[in-house]
């Protein structure tokens, strides 16, 4: 039974062991290693990893993990052109409709077993597998017998089809044929998603998705699996015959802190040596800050957007005017400038000015409240009794959808609340649950949407499915005919002087109709351990965390 | 009292029924499904939607895959992660621990502090001792938990550097006993500072509502030493209240500690459930809340068991 003696007992063991804590030190950070190679990498991100397997992604931090495990047959450079990985080399016949890729020969697995093209059109053939839950299998939509393959109910038996969408020429030749000519093709091949999973231990399974791959990976990436501890932490080794050479440092290990300022908190104490995407309000304090590195530049393939919801009752925005107004009282430079701390750069379409496919011929609006009323004046809308809008006795009320947890984006929100006010508009940003918005955003149950449209290495990936009236992330049902033509026509052409062409065209279209309220092209922005180095800035998160393979403790 | 044990454990069953019809339904209500957790930001390609529910035994009426979810949990099987294809009852049992140590640490910590400052409070009750304590136990009560983790971890981790930030042990140390402990104490004080108020306020007002007791006057008129007075009669006695309360906190606690696992990155069971609500990992979702509602009501059951070992006049037949 517990006595009064027990609970002094309690209390004094209590006080010893406070006190114990307090005299001790923390631990040591890490110790970065003392020559080139060495060390160990401490690395904070959002969210659990959930499983590991490469052919299943999931959220985004995930390609940070996935990308040190596993390696793509090629990958996109910080030019973002895609340059050769597993791949040594390829070659295009049959006008752009067959892709012969060449793979290297001193490519291992990390169980030491080679990886050959039997390993690559294993890994084709599971995405397109219906009993697979792969997320990539639309971004193979351009090869031969997809529709057929992929078929829940029927899905057919690759080895019946007349054109084969993936073959072994030999062991270390894979031959891809398309449906029609796709220009982009070695892109999606550089996906960071889109990785090679061994044959020998899968072929086995099965089950892909409850593969044994989903808690212990074999990749050929350049670290190999070593432990996870569930919710704590994921540690990988340096593989020592990595194919482009063993990495400088021994470990990476993944630390999951979803709380944003205690993940910051960990990196300016040491607890974690990197961390990518900090929230704006930290930027000048961790540049100031000499024990910290950082690494951040415009992300011009990307843009944000106030996306211009098509089809939401009641529908205020099919009239081009009402969208033009709403260009006119969103204050960009206001955003960019004082929201963003300055950073980012506003945009004039969607795409910025350093990028090949970019077109000077655009419409832009200028912050203009009078002429915003003008436009809205025209459109029908008259002031009511409370000064606000309104047309017919519907008031113009506008849903504006986001995702609040993003970056600054509730603030941003906010003021564009308060812009839109000011000529007679009422906002409403409502509040929701991450199922509920993700109904909402997919579903396009919105007036305007705050989004962030992250590019690829080639402008298809956004362009495409962001404009296209099929496209797979029009979530504001935009449609557009000459649109389509174009941006269909730019996809079959590898020729880069008459896809320019197409997409100057495009770009004069969805800016002159206000397809979206294009904002700005957003910061990437990555903070580190000062004494980290070897590392290099590219606008595509996944490309920067490539470098963790030549990233090395200074000495 | 054995019998009566049996019987409230018995009266499990339907209560466990009832959570998980419930559960279950409001799981289906909710919008999104698992999928989205496969296709992630692009709107979803029907076939590949199709595919993919199908590869979970979504496509079966709802009624049919509560059935086949009794079923299996009537054979001990409470299913497969719908994302790690791995067992519910291994997620479960991974990080169960670290959320026991931190609930009991937590309440541990508010009765061990909220007790004693309680009792003081009421023994100089009105004192500048007393406001000073009532004062700080408003302010521990009005606190959000995730504020004042953030607040602890800005002083003792990133001025002071005397405490880690976050996480729950330093990597190959894991045996170390003392490095835990260094890890639990700010999520243990951040968890346990609400309750701890909670509990010093019931202390207060229940001694101060003894003290004023017959058996109290007649001990203090035997001559028996104040100490002995407010220890072994006015505290035992005033602590039904109080454990009453601790029973109906437990819930609290659990709810608290999602938080406070997020907050310190604590690899618990609390931050799994949330990131399980978000994949709409629906096996892991039931598995969780079924094993927490298990917890929770095995509590009260204690607590009602502990009523006796307080209060000798209490029995249950």
């Amino acid at each position: 039974m517990l006595t009064r003696k027990h609970l002094w007992i309690a209390v004094a063991l209590m006080i010893v062991v406070s006190l114990l804590l307090w005299g001790d030190q923390p631990p040591a950070a890490s110790a970065p290693g003392t020559g080139q190679y060495g060390g160990e990498l401490v690395i904070g991100y959002e969210g659990d990893v959930l499983q590991l397997n490469g052919l299943l992604f999931s959220s985004g931090m995930h390609f940070v993990t996935y990308n040190q495990i596993y390696d793509a047959l090629f990958w996109n450079d910080p030019s973002m052109t895609p340059q050769p990985l597993l791949a040594e080399g390829y070659s295009i016949e049959d006008n752009g409709r067959t892709y012969i890729v060449r793979l290297k020969r001193n490519v291992k697995w990390h169980d030491g077993r080679p990886l050959t093209a039997r390993d690559v059109v294993f890994t084709i053939y599971a995405h397109l597998n219906p009993k697979v839950n792969s997320g990539q299998r639309s971004t193979l939509s351009m090869l031969a017998g997809f529709e057929e393959l992929t078929d829940p109910r029927n899905p057919a038996d690759p080895n019946k089809l007349a054109v084969k969408p993936v073959e072994r020429v030999d062991d270390y030749t894979v031959r891809f044929r398309l449906k029609t000519p796709y220009a982009p093709f070695l892109t999606v091949l550089a996906l960071p998603r889109m990785v090679i999973v061994p044959e020998h231990i899968m072929a086995k399974e099965a089950d892909l998705n409850a593969s044994v791959m989903n808690t212990r990976p074999i990749g050929s990436g350049p670290f190999k699996f070593k432990e996870w501890v569930k919710g704590e932490r994921l540690v990988l080794e340096a593989f020592a015959d990595y194919h482009g050479g063993k990495p400088f440092l021994d470990r990476l290990i993944f630390r999951p802190i979803p709380e944003t300022a205690v993940r910051m908190a960990e990196l300016e104490s040491g607890g974690v040596q990197f961390v990518a995407y900090p929230p704006p309000d930290s930027w000048k304090r961790l540049i100031d800050n000499p024990r910290i590195g950082t690494l951040h530049g415009n992300d011009e393939i990307s843009f944000r957007a106030f996306t211009v919801g098509h089809v939401f009752k009641p529908n205020f925005m099919s009239d081009v005017r009402v969208r033009k107004a709403f260009a006119h009282a969103i204050s960009l430079n206001e955003i960019v400038r004082n929201l963003n701390k300055g950073y980012g750069l506003v945009a004039t379409g969607p795409i910025g000015r350093s990028h090949w496919a970019y077109s000077p011929d655009v419409a832009t609006y200028n912050y203009d409240p009078s002429r915003a009323k003008r436009l809205l004046a025209e459109a029908g809308f008259k002031p009511g009794r409370d000064g606000m809008l309104e047309k017919d006795g519907v008031p113009l009320k506008i849903d504006l959808v986001t995702s609040l947890a993003t970056e600054n984006y509730q603030e941003i929100c906010e003021l564009v609340q308060e812009r839109l006010r000011q000529i007679g508009v009422m906002v409403e940003i409502p509040v929701l649950e991450r199922g509920v918005y993700n109904e909402r955003f997919l579903g396009g149950q919105f007036h305007l949407f705050l989004g962030s449209w992250t590019g690829s290495a080639d402008p298809d990936a956004n362009f495409y499915r962001r404009f296209h009236s099929k496209g797979s992330r029009n979530v504001g049902t935009y449609r557009n005919k000459r649109v389509d033509e174009l941006l269909e026509a730019a996809q079959s052409v590898t020729d880069r002087g008459r896809r320019k062409q197409y997409y100057a065209e495009f770009q004069k279209i969805v800016t002159e109709e206000v397809a979206d309220v294009f904002a700005w092209h957003p910061v990437r922005f990555y903070a580190f351990d000062a004494r980290l180095k070897g590392l290099k800035f590219t606008p595509l998160g996944e490309a920067v965390t490539d470098d963790f393979r030549r990233a090395y403790w200074q000495r | 009292m054995g019998i009566y044990v049996l019987r409230r454990l018995l009266s499990l069953v339907p209560m466990l029924l009832g959570v998980s019809i419930i559960l279950f339904g409001v799981i289906q209500i909710a919008p999104g499904g698992p999928e989205m957790f496969y296709i992630g930001e692009e709107i979803p390609d029907p076939l590949q939607v199709e595919a993919i529910r199908r590869n979970l035994g979504l496509d079966a009426p709802v009624h049919i895959q509560y059935f086949r979810w009794l079923s299996s949990i009537s054979r001990g099987n409470l299913g497969i992660s719908f994302i790690s294809y791995r067992p519910v009852i291994e997620h479960i049992t991974e990080r169960l621990a670290a959320t026991v140590l931190l609930t009991t640490s937590g309440l541990l910590f508010a009765v061990i502090a909220g007790i004693p400052l309680g009792v003081l409070s009421a023994v100089l009750r009105y004192s500048l001792i007393d406001k000073i304590v009532t004062f700080v136990a408003f302010i521990g009560i009005s606190f959000p938990a995730f504020w004042l983790g953030i607040m602890l971890v800005l002083v003792f981790s990133v001025f002071l550097g005397w405490l880690p930030v976050s996480g729950m042990s330093s990597y190959g140390r894991e045996a170390d006993i003392l490095d835990r402990l260094r890890y639990l104490v700010l999520p243990m004080i951040t968890l346990g500072t609400v309750q701890m108020a909670t509990f010093m306020r019931y202390t207060r007002s229940s001694i101060l509502d003894v003290l004023n007791e017959d058996y109290v006057r007649t001990a203090r008129a035997k001559g028996l030493a104040e100490k002995v007075v407010l220890f072994r009669h006015a505290l035992r006695n005033s602590l039904i209240p109080i454990v009453t309360i601790l029973g109906l906190r437990l819930r609290d606690i659990v709810a608290g500690a999602a938080l406070t696992e997020t907050v310190f990155a604590w690899p618990g069971i609390g931050r799994m459930a949330v990131e399980a609500v978000f994949a709409r990992d629906y096996p892991l979702i039931m598995g969780i809340n079924i094993i927490i509602a298990v917890l929770v009501i095995l509590g009260n059951l204690l607590v009602d068991v502990t009523y006796a070992w307080i209060d000798p006049r209490i029995t249950y037949g």
